[in-house]
């Protein structure tokens, strides 16, 4: 009964929409990023479908045309790359090497930290892509063959990292340069990171956009890339 | 709004058509990133043409992300209940990564000075 009555695209795009709205006010409220809309949002739309019974095939008609919209929003992340493109060119070589060795590092190190305590290659796969924004890195997951909606929840962890450690990072590292700041945000902890370079600064938070674009293009073809590598050198995921 | 709008799924069209009649290894939307920047580099498209658009777009790009993370609920079994040891993979992971970017970038800095 209930599902003939939500068999309509409105009923999944209200649904988001309310709870993204109610999460997002969640958020404001309690003052703590890890409580992202993504997080509380997720939460409450699972427990509405499991409480009311509704099958998830009804939820996914409307939220089919709210997802659409990632298409996009991914193609408008040119625009805080292009705005900060005169400090990008002045120091364009250094910030590449950064941004490129941060990438790296993370491939790496979570490659490397799998391994050693035995998470499966499904969640492994999943997790490379963690440090790109969300729109880049679920396109990324689905590519190589992760799950997209774990490598989803797992940048989010990533970014919530980086809000929490950024700023005693640069105190302990002595670091106060506003580009610095800003790339070994954006470039590891994507959105949120962001959110603590745009607290940090102006100029942190318009080089922190600027590089999750970096960032994210460079990961589309250095993920497939260090999947190869592995495979060669090691086996096959 | 909405004429700004067309504009960006316009190219975002063109990628898709791109991405699979040339068979790239890329995804459509990267491409239409890269189309994007490419116009407004060579002012065939002008910044306050997309801007506003773009603003919202960016901004609620979490609304839009929402109802993947719906489908977590079906693959919880392949954590094999190891949340934690992955949660502390991604945050140590992401915490030497910061700290390469960062010292990468004071040495060049330093050098160049």
């Amino acid at each position: 009964m209930i599902n003939e009555l939500v068999q309509n695209t409105a009923f999944g795009v209200a649904l988001t929409v309310i709870c993204y709205e109610i999460g997002k006010w969640i958020q404001k409220k309690t003052g703590l990023k890890v409580l992202s809309p993504i997080l509380t949002g997720t939460i409450m739309i699972v427990s509405v479908l499991l409480i009311t019974n509704i099958n998830y095939e009804s939820y996914k008609q409307g939220a089919s045309i709210v997802s659409f919209f990632i298409g996009p929003a991914t193609v408008s992340f040119a625009i805080p790359l292009y705005k900060n493109l005169r400090i990008i060119k002045e120091n364009l070589l250094i910030i590449i090497l950064g941004i490129f060795g941060g990438l790296l590092t993370g491939l790496i190190t979570a490659f490397c930290l799998c391994m050693i305590f035995g998470i499966n290659n499904q969640v492994t796969i999943s997790m490379l892509p963690k440090s790109v924004t969300s729109a880049i890195g679920y396109v990324i997951s689905d590519m190589i063959g992760g799950r997209p909606e774990i490598t989803l929840v797992l940048i989010l962890i990533a970014g919530v990292t980086g809000y929490v450690v950024g700023e005693y990072l640069f105190k302990i590292l002595k670091i106060d340069n506003p580009l610095i700041k800003g790339v070994t945000l954006g470039t590891n902890s994507h959105v949120v990171g962001t959110a603590k370079a745009m607290e940090l600064g102006e100029k942190e938070g318009a080089m922190s956009s600027a590089a999750i674009t970096i960032a994210g293009v460079i990961m589309v073809f250095l993920v497939p890339l260090f999947l190869r590598i592995i495979e060669l050198l090691v086996f096959k995921l | 709004m909405i004429k700004q709008f067309s504009i960006i799924v316009s190219i975002l069209a063109i990628s898709y058509m791109l991405e699979i009649g040339l068979n790239l290894p890329i995804p459509a939307s990267i491409i239409g990133m890269l189309l994007l920047l490419i116009m407004l580099l060579t002012k065939i498209i002008k910044l306050d043409q997309v801007e506003k658009v773009s603003d919202v777009l960016l901004g609620e790009i979490t609304l839009f992300i929402l109802p993947l993370s719906i489908g977590i609920m079906d693959s919880l079994d392949l954590f094999e209940g190891k949340f934690l040891i992955v949660f502390f993979i991604v945050s140590i992971s992401t915490i030497i990564s910061m700290i390469v970017t960062a010292l990468i970038m004071k040495l060049l800095l330093n050098k160049a000075k």
